[in-house]
């Protein structure tokens, strides 16, 4: 995965955000979604792999999300804080990103992300009869 | 006309409206009735319709036979009625939009066919649907629903980069659109710079204008109540009447400290008349709006929140919307940012001038700017949730959050819930709440399952493209082979079979369109270099390395990056000789 993301994006391993920035927006205006959907597709899911913080950050903002994954996402990141009172009840998730260590930041928050998506969801079964 | 994009932009708005084309790139506003500016208005005078300005001046002696500000029922039932006959909000936003194309024709002496049209950035799919809806049966191709912001944002942009210097790199910026119109309130964070990216929009559909003028109607029927005795709530005539006096002291306070409402002969339900004069400060009337503006910061700061962003980390403001001429607006903006400079953007006309770019956008005859776009609400899936299989209650499930950019693709399992499950549904939801009965039925399609044990996963991939349709393809892990449908809300229930086996047509048909042209910055500038230049030695040079381009681009060779360095020199040494 990240391998091809690198390769999508033309970037080498250890690439610092700026030049990430300037392949993407590079990228983009070669492949812009109006004209070429599928492949801005491809570029932008690079770009947020590598630069992941941002979009899962969205994801875990999102308060709908949050119900349920808190818990865990709390629990998987107790380790890495340095400091972290444990009577705040009320997460501030912003704060609380700030405080994990930058580069270890990305793996942390994708393993919150399998384990909230691991969480069970079932498909509805469908009120037509079955045959 | 020569120069002319072919694809117009309207600004179909709750109180005015607006036409614009790009003229040689750059947008220009059709002056239909003398200023651009149309009243959304539609008046019924015997049998004629008339629309704009006349219909506005016959709107308030005849509210009965008028109709205004239809845009805030976009996308429900509801329908009014018009001199003996019930119109939709569909209908009457069509008859405007035929009334702009019209005398937009007549103006430019060319035959409008294709449009884009803006909504508010938080007009969710029903209100979308409703407005592509109008433009058809005005007889228009809608060639794009676009968000009113974003708009706004791509006409300052292509100002911007007209100022800058081609060559230099330009410098990234963040940028705050405030977007308050007559009937709704729409506030978008974005970035532009070689690109333009929104990052974030949210607002309120039912927030605006007309809100403020009925704070000064709320007041102007109280002094008649206690001066007159007289209850003139729900009396249409005259409600009519001081709805408009309303709003031309609204108007003169922004420019003035105070003003004075006198209306004489008011119809009143008994028969007689009566009359009322009032005096209005600015202050007054910004004390009697401040829950309304108190909205409107609470969703700039989550419009920021989402964005990740800090208040002083935004560049620039852009106001849009009559209703930012206020002067407690800009002193709440200022509040907020700071001394974030107010770009003076013309907040009537840059929407409609900037959805006349993102025409000429999409026929690919403009390619400087590049805009991605977000999607204002979540979609999610209903599903059975919880942590013991025991105990499941359905909820709606995010596939795709709101504020994600367009176009994407989102893949996520799910499981079956007994064994041999035969059938399976998913239903699309567009919302922000858990309860699938909170949110807006986008569609629903039926899966058909092969035997399996139970527990066992389907893979459920969704895309979301920029007309806003949802394309769904399952896949049931090891029991079958993927499966694409599109789901598109005006058409009924769809089925997928993920049973049987071979193709049932709906599969991934449309994936290549063979034969339209590649269309970047880079190819349409060489193919308008190499329409307006003579044949010759640099003209073959050019036209070969454009093919070996194109032919680069489409599967993505290694070579891609040298040929279009060499494509860009070339382009450049050719701009600098000179032909002639």
């Amino acid at each position: 995965m990240f391998e091809s993301a690198l390769k999508i994006l033309r970037v080498g391993k250890g690439a610092s955000p700026e030049v990430l920035r300037e392949a993407y927006v590079k990228m983009v205006r070669r492949y812009p979604p109006e004209h070429f959907p599928e492949k801005f597709i491809a570029i932008k899911r690079a770009y947020d792999q590598l630069t992941a913080a941002d979009s899962i950050l969205q994801e875990f903002l999102n308060p709908r999300a949050l119900e349920g994954t808190a818990a865990e996402l709390a629990g998987l990141l107790w380790g890495e804080l340095t400091e972290f009172r444990e009577e705040s009840i009320e997460i501030d998730f912003t704060e609380l990103i700030s405080l994990i260590d930058a580069p270890s930041r990305k793996n942390t928050l994708s393993a919150a992300l399998d384990l909230a998506a691991a969480d069970g969801i079932y498909l509805m079964e469908s009120e037509a009869d079955l045959d | 006309m020569k120069g002319l994009c072919e694809v117009f932009g309207i600004d179909l708005g709750t109180t005015n409206s607006c036409i614009a084309a790009l003229k040689d790139g750059v947008p220009h506003i059709v002056p239909v009735g003398g200023c651009g500016i149309v009243p959304s208005v539609v008046s019924m005078d015997g049998c004629s319709m008339l629309v704009g300005r006349k219909a506005r001046n016959r709107a308030s002696a005849f509210p009965e036979q008028s109709v205004r500000s239809i845009k805030r029922l976009m996308g429900s039932s509801e329908t009014c009625l018009l001199g003996r006959k019930e119109y939709s909000p569909e209908d009457i936003s069509s008859i405007i939009l035929r009334y702009l194309c019209d005398e937009a024709e007549r103006i430019e002496g060319v035959k409008i066919e294709r449009v884009v049209i803006t909504v508010p950035a938080y007009f969710n799919d029903a209100q979308r649907r409703a407005t592509r809806e109008a433009g058809n049966r005005a007889g228009l191709k809608v060639e794009r629903i676009i968000n009113e912001p974003t708009a706004a944002a791509l006409l300052y942009d292509q100002i911007l980069s007209g100022e800058k210097n081609q060559k230099k790199k330009a410098q990234e910026r963040f940028i705050l659109v405030y977007d308050l119109g007559g009937g709704t309130f729409d506030v978008t964070v974005l970035r532009a710079g070689e690109i333009v990216e929104v990052l974030s929009s949210t607002g309120d559909t039912r927030l605006g204008g007309d809100d403020f003028d009925n704070r000064i109607v709320c007041r102007l029927l109280e002094t008649i109540r206690a001066e007159s005795n007289v209850n003139l709530e729900g009396h249409l005539p005259s409600l009519a009447r001081l709805s408009a006096a309303a709003e031309t002291a609204k108007i003169d306070l922004s420019s003035k400290a105070y003003t004075w409402i006198r209306e004489n002969h008011l119809p009143t339900p008994y028969g007689s008349t009566c009359s009322v004069e009032m005096e209005l400060f600015r202050e007054e009337f910004e004390s009697m709006t401040v829950p309304l503006l108190k909205r409107t910061r609470e969703l700039v700061l989550d419009a920021l929140s989402e964005a990740s962003l800090k208040p002083k980390q935004i560049d620039n403001v852009l106001l849009v919307g009559g209703m930012t001429r206020m002067p407690a607006v800009v002193e709440l903006v200022a509040d907020i940012f700071g001394d974030a400079p107010l770009p003076v953007i013309d907040p009537d006309r840059s929407v409609a001038c900037g959805a006349a770019i993102q025409g000429a956008l999409i026929t690919g005859s403009h390619v400087d700017q590049i805009l991605i776009d977000v999607t204002p609400h979540t979609l999610s899936v209903e599903a059975l949730t919880g942590n013991n299989p025991d105990d499941l209650h359905p909820a709606c499930v995010p596939i795709i959050p709101r504020n994600t950019q367009l176009p994407v693709m989102r893949a996520r399992t799910f499981s079956t819930l007994q064994k041999n499950q035969r059938i399976a549904e998913v239903k699309i939801f567009q919302g922000e709440s858990p309860i699938p009965e909170e949110n807006t039925l986008l569609g629903a399609t039926t899966l058909s399952l092969a035997k399996a044990p139970g527990g066992s996963p389907v893979i459920i991939e969704y895309a979301y493209d920029l007309d806003g349709i949802v394309r769904i393809s399952a896949e049931h892990k090891g029991y079958s082979r993927k499966k694409e449908i599109r789901i598109d809300s005006r058409d009924p229930q769809v089925f997928i079979d993920l049973d049987t086996d071979g193709f049932t047509g709906e599969e991934n048909d449309d994936s290549r369109e063979g034969g339209a042209p590649l269309i970047n910055f880079v190819t349409a500038r060489a193919r308008a270099l190499l329409e307006r230049m003579p044949k010759g030695a640099h003209y073959d040079e050019l036209s070969s390395l454009l093919s070996r381009y194109e032919e680069a681009l489409s599967n993505e060779s290694e070579d891609l990056e040298n040929i279009e360095d060499q494509l860009l020199c070339i382009m450049e040494k050719i701009s600098e000789s000179g032909w002639n």
